[in-house]
């Protein structure tokens, strides 16, 4: 037998727990700034478990305090259902770069413990944690020309960054870097001397992150150099010209400056940088005004920042001697700023219970002044792909609301299934369009399930059949498609079951994971054509049909339990078990016993009426027992214990139906052979093997 | 006589049948398990009759939880058939008043447990 552990008796007579759901991990890691790329995730296991679903939230911005909101159940959506281990990568960019949003983003998560081959019910979900990308340093600045011994760069601090490397290159791509120092975590900034021999030349420094775990990607580059000695000044007054460069154009922006004075013939060079872009754009080498129109690629909604260099050519050495730039770059104090008219940046619509729309929208560029000057054109159409030459209304800011974020709104008098909004200025001038809105559409209504009911397809392995969920649109919207959510609870845990929009109004769910007794929720969410919603129809439940055998397995539950209160049948003298005893259900009901000699044999009478033991899912009692049963089960034995069963028992509660008798044998004093016919409600009898619910 | 036999054969078959529940029949000789038997943790089982015992275990937190069940035996073999749930197939010997039982868990391991008689 070999060495064996000593046990007692406990570990004998002691039932092992029976497992119905299993718990969630108890700890979640996910990583905050240790990687560029991925979000890596780790989380204890669960004894039971077989995989693990983990389920994401991304929120884009940050509050007012620096940090993430949690974001709402409905936001996490399914990025693997099926982890085998204890620990995900989560790949966010495949090819990182310094410009990526997703370095500005809070990732949430959330594991749920599965074992659908025992079919455990998932556990709940872990509490949502919050992860970060490895961002590269931000803001990467360098000197312009102040100095003729050093240049300085800076950047914004990296959280989590224990040191930051510096490298220059020539190319202005920052192609072939050169690493020219490495500073601690705690310091943003860098001084790169520069000998004589540099003095002009234009660097281009690029700066990297780094910890313990991990390497940021590049930041963006930084144009900066040093100046020559006898180089020309500094050029003054950089500014847009009025009328010219601030929203007063859908193209191009005019900036002008104060002319530099000097003994040699000056020229000038613009370089131009933007809110989103921090990397300088050389526009022009060689202007030898002291003006500038610059219509290179100018995007709505985008801050410029026009700063100029002075040069010359120095006359003994035929050499360009570049003075310092302007001080007219986004951290002046007088910045030459500029924009060209754009449409809403951010625009959004609701829809009351009315049916009245409100479109909210919010413009990132211009003053309050220069705001207040313009007014906006709505334009509505029937299609997402119309032409949107419908004007509905052309509103100025003083007749809009100002809501507490600060998005202007604007109740519609006029409805349309789709929207874009125009900025016009004060010459009347209008923007481009803005991003298409729809208004979210109402909930679906009159949403039910199944109960019982047979569906045409195969049940599960539990032998639980699908449930179909039905439901009409609403009354007084028409959405393009539907999302079904599925949980087991009616308030929370409602997972999206179609992968797709569908169009029908039906759906037929066959839950792998269903089983007996256990009631499912399902909730509706209706989407327009944008695959936007946010109006979830009110939780329905339901319940599959089981097959045949399953019937019989549940039906037998009640059965054997009501048996096991009755006393005589269970004496040990024969003789004894001769008579009559009521015993009554859990719930409701009895079942009454009467055994009596009939002839050479005997006849044995069992007769329930309404007996109930089992609520549904055994917590509310207002949902009913899982089965109320009315009917007989008698037996007709011989004097050679052979014999039959009759008897017809009438089954209500979760799964109605009937359970025949009458093809039970007895063999050799017990049940030897035959059938039970079984019948689900609005299924045809099929006949099931006597053993079936005695496994 | 004769006819009370009859009549008492019929509805053992018959009350076996409806109860789903095998009856043994032609024992003569009591079984060696009947009695009460105790581990050496103050944990006690009876073995009632030729279908049932009852339990006393002592949890972890010391208090005494009862616990019963079917029991079968085939040769050496005993079957413990928990109310609560699931099965323990294990070897049996008898050996004076000790009763040795070994089995295979759920985990694999092999466990070995001595029961010592305390009453008939």
């Amino acid at each position: 037998m070999g060495s064996a552990n000593n046990a007692s008796l406990g570990d004998v007579v002691v039932g092992t727990e029976v497992i119905t759901q299993l718990p969630p991990p108890a700890q979640v890691s996910v990583s905050r700034g240790n990687s560029p790329s991925a979000v890596l995730l780790s989380w204890s296991s669960v004894s039971g478990a077989v995989s693990y679903c983990l389920e994401r939230a991304v929120v884009t911005a940050r509050n007012s305090s620096g940090g993430f909101d949690e974001p709402s159940e409905e936001e996490f959506s399914t990025i693997n259902s099926c982890i085998y281990g204890t620990s995900y990568t989560d790949m966010i960019l495949s090819d990182p770069d310094y410009g990526a949003d997703e370095y500005s983003y809070g990732y949430f998560y959330r594991v749920s413990a599965e074992n659908t081959r025992e079919k455990y019910d998932s556990s709940e979900f872990t509490e949502p944690r919050c992860g970060w990308l490895f961002p590269p340093p931000s803001a990467v600045k360098a000197d312009l020309g102040q100095s003729a011994t050093e240049i300085k760069v800076v950047w914004d601090k990296v959280t989590n960054a224990s040191w930051y490397e510096i490298y220059r290159s020539t190319d202005p791509s920052g192609i072939g870097p050169v690493r020219v120092g490495r500073v601690a975590g705690n310091q943003c900034w860098f001084k790169n001397a520069i000998g004589e021999k540099d003095q002009g030349i234009e660097f281009y420094y690029i700066v990297y992150a780094g910890n313990s775990s991990a390497k940021s990607v590049s930041s963006s580059v930084a144009l900066g150099y040093a100046i020559v000695s006898g180089s020309p000044t500094r050029p003054g007054n950089v500014a847009v010209v009025a009328g010219s460069g601030r929203g007063d154009s859908l193209a191009s922006i005019s900036v002008t400056w104060s002319p530099v004075v000097a003994e040699t013939d000056i020229s000038y060079s613009v370089y131009r940088t933007s809110s989103s872009d921090s990397s300088f754009t050389l526009l022009s080498p060689s202007v030898s005004s002291t003006g500038y129109t610059d219509s290179s690629g100018l995007e709505p909604g985008v801050y410029y920042y026009y700063q100029v260099q002075a040069w010359t050519i120095d006359p003994e050495t035929a050499q360009k001697v570049k003075g310092p730039m302007s001080d007219s770059g986004p951290s002046s104090a007088a910045p030459a700023e500029g924009f060209i008219l754009g449409p809403p940046s951010a625009i959004a619509s609701l829809k009351d219970g009315s049916g009245v729309h409100t479109l909210r929208w919010t413009i990132s560029t211009g003053s309050d002044a220069e705001r207040a000057s313009w007014s906006y054109a709505i334009y509505g159409d029937s299609s997402e792909a119309g032409a949107f030459s419908t004007l509905v209304e052309k509103v100025s800011p003083s007749s809009l609301t100002v809501a507490d974020d600060g998005w202007y709104e604007r109740a519609m008098a006029t409805s349309y299934p789709f929207y874009k909004i125009r900025t016009v200025n004060a010459a009347g001038l209008e923007s481009a369009p803005s991003a298409i809105t729809a208004p979210a559409p109402f909930a679906a209504e009159g949403v039910s399930v199944s109960r019982h009911a047979y569906i045409d397809a195969d049940p599960n392995t539990s032998g639980v059949y699908p449930v179909k969920i039905e439901w009409s649109k609403p009354s007084s919207d028409d959405p393009a498609g539907y999302l079904v959510y599925r949980s087991t609870k009616a308030d929370s845990g409602f997972r999206q079951v179609t992968e797709e929009p569908i169009t029908a109004l039906s759906y037929v769910d066959d839950n792998p994971v269903a089983k007996a007794g256990k009631r499912y929720f399902y909730k509706i969410l209706t989407i327009n054509t944008l695959s936007q919603g946010s109006n979830f129809s009110a939780p329905a439940y339901g319940w599959g049909a089981l097959s045949h055998e399953q019937y019989m397995r549940e039906y037998n539950k009640t059965v054997m339990g009501s048996q096991g209160k009755l006393t005589l049948m269970h004496k040990t003298d024969d003789m004894a078990k001769l008579g009559s005893e009521t015993v009554s259900g859990a719930i409701s009901g009895t079942l009454a016993y009467n055994a009596a000699v009939q002839g050479l044999g005997a006849r044995v009478k069992m007769h329930y009426e309404n007996y109930a033991d089992l609520y549904i899912e055994s917590t509310d009692t207002a949902l009913g027992p899982v089965f109320r049963i009315t009917g007989d089960t008698n037996t007709t034995a011989s004097m050679d214990a052979s014999g039959t069963m009759d008897g017809t028992v009438a089954c209500e509660g979760m799964y109605p139906g009937n359970v025949y008798y009458d093809n039970i044998k007895i063999k050799s004093g017990a049940a030897g052979g035959g059938t039970y016919g079984i019948q689900p409600e609005g299924f045809p009898r099929r006949e099931v093997d006597y053993t079936v619910g005695n496994e | 006589m004769k006819h009370d036999f009859t009549r008492g054969s019929a509805l053992m078959g018959i009350l076996a049948a409806v109860a789903l529940a095998a009856f043994a029949t032609g024992c003569a000789a009591p079984s060696p398990l009947y009695g009460t038997w105790s581990d050496n943790q103050g944990n006690k089982i009876s073995f009632v009759d030729e279908l049932s015992y009852t339990a006393t275990v002592v949890d972890s937190s010391g208090t005494s939880v009862s616990y019963s069940g079917s029991y079968s035996v085939l040769l050496n073999t005993l079957v413990f058939n928990k109310n609560s749930g699931g099965t323990v197939v294990t070897e049996w010997d008898i050996r004076g008043n000790i009763m040795y039982l070994n089995w295979v868990d759920a985990d694999n391991e092999t466990k070995a447990l001595s029961l010592y008689k305390t009453s008939n």
